[in-house]
């Protein structure tokens, strides 16, 4: 009786989740306000029962508080903004080094010109390889070397997926011992992480679970060296859980 | 602060050096989406502190990850994207879900659980079911369902969040769709034999 209503619980969520024309939360809310006016989207919208449910969801959050329960939660979480506010704090801890350097306007030529410097020296240095031990002159033997730009591809999972994926998948890297793998959410929350010496890794079955219909996630990989040093990274590459099966 | 856009007090607050700077720019977002995010957050848990709880733990992500919010998109969208699946995890964390297939022991229909991993078959018996919704469940029994079965809800943040009134709220919407569903599937099933018999 319990597998009988797991398939059925699997059937269900199928025919009522989301499919391939369902629009993201950010197409939904400018449809809701007539900001766009796609009507193949809002034929569909009108039709979708998964996209009439989450447009209930968003217009129930735009609403307010209408009970008095509602309106108590409220009051207590106005008392706990300062807390709140001192949680939060950590946010410029993120800033990039790069971005502080360049909102100061008197710091902005000084740091071109130090740029450019460097991109000189990096020209001349690559093509004066001649001196150099023969192992920093290796590339991959599939083309051109991956790491002139300093990054590399996700091979899977990427964009809209009809199963959730059983790995993740990379480029191999030159010089690269190790990559350390990230999954995140939207909000940059990280769902997990975990080191790999291979071009690919195995998600576990609890990392698998949290991916879920309708939920944009991102995995980032950074190939390390020896000494732990980054030599590229992916950048944050977006997939989503469309269709089971 | 009243004159700034939301997106105007997050690049203002981007830009800003040190916390104390960036204080009154999400201490003013924090003011004006307090009461959606308190109350949805009041939606999912139907209890007053675990709500307060949710939604300082939804508020200290956003603003802890201010900086990845893209200006293209509005930022309550972005906010309700957080809340949202913030609250959703949070259920799903909760493992209900098991509790509750036990109250509905009748099925709709025998899907064949030898067959159950293959996936044309699999896809097949959903294409079924979402016409079977199509033709026979009201708007109210589709977006119960889809709240407790795709978004895996309990049936008291289904109540909430659809401000059902009637005395069994969820569970009778759905006892009622489950009802139309299975009575449905064997008129299909039988039309089914008879076209297949006059071939």
């Amino acid at each position: 009786m319990a597998n009988r209503n797991i398939s059925e619980a699997e059937v269900l969520q199928t025919a009522l989740g989301p499919g391939r024309d369902c629009p993201d939360v950010e197409e939904l809310e400018s449809l809701a306000s007539g900001a766009t006016s796609q009507t193949g989207l809002a034929e569909h919208v009108k039709s979708c029962s998964y996209c009439q449910t989450e447009l209930h969801l968003l217009q129930t959050f735009h609403a307010g508080a209408a009970t008095k329960e509602e309106r108590r939660t409220v009051e207590l979480l106005q008392k706990r903004s300062k807390e709140i506010l001192r949680q939060a704090a950590p946010a410029g801890k993120r800033e990039p080094w790069w971005k502080a350097l360049f909102t100061m306007p008197s710091m902005a030529q000084a740091s071109l010109a130090m740029a450019l410097v460097l991109v000189v020296a990096g020209t001349v240095l690559h093509f004066g390889t001649s001196t150099l031990p023969s192992s920093l002159n290796q590339t991959n033997g599939t083309g051109p070397e991956v790491l002139r730009s300093g990054s590399f591809a996700v091979i899977s999972p990427s964009g809209d997926l009809r199963e959730a994926p059983k790995q993740i998948q990379w480029e191999k890297v030159p010089n690269a011992v190790r990559y350390q793998v990230r999954l995140l959410e939207v909000d940059q929350n990280e769902l997990w992480k975990t080191e790999a010496t291979d071009d690919h890794i195995d998600l576990p079955a609890s990392v698998r679970s949290r991916i879920v219909p309708a939920k944009t996630l991102f995995c980032e990989i950074v190939a390390l060296d020896s000494s732990g040093g980054k030599v590229a990274d992916t950048g944050l590459v977006r997939f989503r859980l469309l269709l089971k099966g | 602060m009243e004159r700034f856009t939301d997106e105007e007090l997050v690049e203002r607050c981007r830009a800003a050096e040190g916390p104390a700077a960036r204080e009154p720019f999400l201490n003013a977002l924090f003011q004006r989406y307090n009461t959606r995010v308190g109350s949805w957050c009041y939606h999912i848990t139907g209890d007053v502190n675990s709500a307060v709880d949710l939604a300082q733990e939804v508020f200290v992500k956003a603003f802890q990850s201010i900086h990845s919010f893209r200006g293209g998109s509005k930022f309550t969208t972005w906010l309700y994207s957080i809340a949202r699946n913030h609250c959703l995890d949070e259920l799903r964390s909760r493992k209900r879900r098991v509790e509750e297939v036990a109250d509905f022991p009748e099925e709709i229909a025998d899907w064949g659980v030898e067959r159950a991993d293959s996936a044309i078959e699999r896809r097949e018996s959903s294409e079924l079911m979402k016409q079977l919704i199509r033709e026979s469940l009201d708007e109210t029994e589709t977006k119960v369902m889809t709240l407790h079965y795709v978004h895996e809800l309990p049936l008291d943040s289904v109540n909430r969040m659809l401000k059902l009134t009637n005395e069994s709220g969820a569970k009778a919407y759905i006892v009622s769709a489950r009802r139309k569903l299975k009575r449905a599937h064997e008129l299909w099933k039988s039309r089914n034999k008879r076209i297949k018999a006059g071939t």
